[in-house]
């Protein structure tokens, strides 16, 4: 008997999100239910975590003046103390403030949660290199946890344009070629999360040490979504596909050109 | 029942060399029907009517100018009932980027917000085939959801991210739309 899968797509984090997962025989009820979490769980850390909304925790740091000191959201604190992790793992290399001040914003545990403070008025935080692979996992932990509930393994995935995480199941990914159109195969993801950025020509950022004018893809195999988001800036940053850090977080790395 | 641990591990397997020379076909995945969707949408209708509508040129060019792109002449609306009071609209839609074309269902409330919106299908083709008639023809009206099977027709591309511009444009659109029925007392 082959196993049926429950698949839908919404507009999230500025990209189509799409979640799956695999029908519980003896109970198909608990997939439809999972999905609504894992919705729920999106709409929460985009609220969460933009930058761009004035209400969202790092809207309101950002506008703020110097000594601003904010409780945070469970999504924030996570979100930031990883990307603190990060940034002194990889000697200053992963920086949310993306050069604005690396050492102006601090988090502090006391009571009632965690604290973010900010030191220089000039310091802006922007989640954009590890908030979407937050939000994936977010999702992807709704997910698992409602499927958990029931007798049989949980199979389902989480795909947010191209950010990936997924348990129980093989999904083969595809690498697209921007420039001459067209999807490639890459690889078969079964556990764990992929994440891929470009660099070069009307992207955003450039890879190191790349020449001008050739974009290249870097894509990064890693057990958390978090993770695979936040090491493809750090390998583009340095150019290296053997950065220690990928190691040390259990993550492999692939810079690639689109396409073949 | 057991309380399982969210796994903390990547397992993958790259695809073979030879595999990397040819494109993959395009694909296609169908999420959704237009009635599985206004269900979804309103819960609480107990029905839902087709209506047609058309905008006067004046709305169109008030609408163009508020939105910076073009909108349709004809709309076909699902008015979603609970008895006689109108609880909402869906407006199916869709939109063609770079590389896909994106059937969406956009619900909107008797106030005139967004309750939720829906993707339909997905379709995804070579960049240049997107731009061929015959291809987009073929998309028209299609609402069967197909069988869902792991494997070959499941979407996971991985690239520079897939802009959702067009998506976002096509969902201010059919609010707009929405809302200017509704302000003529178009839609009760």
């Amino acid at each position: 008997m082959s196993a049926r899968y429950l698949r839908r797509a919404r507009p999230h984090l500025g990209t189509l999100v799409e979640l799956g997962v695999r029908v519980p025989e003896a109970e198909p009820a608990r997939a439809t239910a999972a999905l609504g979490r894992a919705f729920l769980a999106l709409a929460e850390v985009e609220r969460a975590l933009s930058a761009f909304l004035p209400e969202s925790d790092i809207g309101r740091f950002n506008a703020a003046p110097a000594g601003f000191e904010v409780l945070l959201s469970d999504d924030a604190a996570r979100v930031l103390g990883a990307a603190c992790a990060l940034a002194r793992e990889s000697a200053g290399l992963f920086d949310v403030s993306l050069g604005t001040g690396p050492g102006a914003w601090s988090l502090s545990e006391g009571e009632g949660g965690c604290r973010l403070r900010k030191h220089s008025p000039g310091v802006h935080l922007d989640l954009g290199g590890i908030g979407k692979g937050f939000a994936v996992d977010r999702a992807f932990e709704a997910l698992f946890d409602e499927l958990a509930r029931g007798p049989e393994e949980p199979a389902c995935w989480v795909n947010a344009g191209g950010d990936l995480r997924v348990s129980g199941v093989e999904l083969p990914v595809r690498l697209r070629d921007e420039r001459g159109g067209g999807a490639f195969p890459f690889l078969v993801l079964s556990e764990g999360a992929l994440a891929t950025s470009r660099f070069g020509p009307l992207a955003r950022a450039s890879l190191a040490h790349a020449s001008p004018g050739h974009a290249r893809y870097v894509s990064v195999a890693a057990p958390t979504g978090l993770l695979s988001d936040a090491l493809t800036k750090v390998v583009a940053l340095c150019g290296r596909a053997d950065h220690p850090l990928l190691a040390s977080h259990g993550a492999t790395a692939f810079i690639h050109e689109g396409g073949a | 029942m057991g309380h399982r641990r969210i796994p903390r591990a990547v397992c993958y397997a790259l695809a073979a060399p030879a595999a990397l020379v040819a494109p993959a076909p395009a694909f296609a995945v169908d999420y959704l029907t237009a009635d599985q969707a206004q269900a979804l949408i309103f819960p609480a209708a107990d029905r839902f009517e087709l209506a047609e509508f058309t905008l006067t040129a004046g709305e169109r060019e008030a609408l163009e100018a508020k939105l910076g792109f073009k909108v349709r002449e004809r709309w076909t609306l699902r008015l979603a009932r609970q008895g006689t009071r109108l609880l909402g609209v869906l407006a199916v839609d869709d939109v063609v980027g770079k590389f896909e074309r994106i059937t969406f269902a956009t619900g909107v409330g008797a106030d005139g917000a967004v309750a939720e919106v829906e993707v339909l299908s997905y379709r995804e083709s070579h960049g240049y085939e997107v731009r061929l008639p015959a291809w987009r023809k073929q998309f028209v009206g299609k609402t069967a959801a197909s069988p869902l099977r792991v494997g070959d027709d499941i979407a996971n591309i991985s690239g520079a991210t897939l802009s959702c511009q067009h998506l976002t444009q096509g969902v201010r659109r059919a609010v707009a739309v929405v809302d200017a029925l509704l302000r003529r007392g178009g839609l009760r």
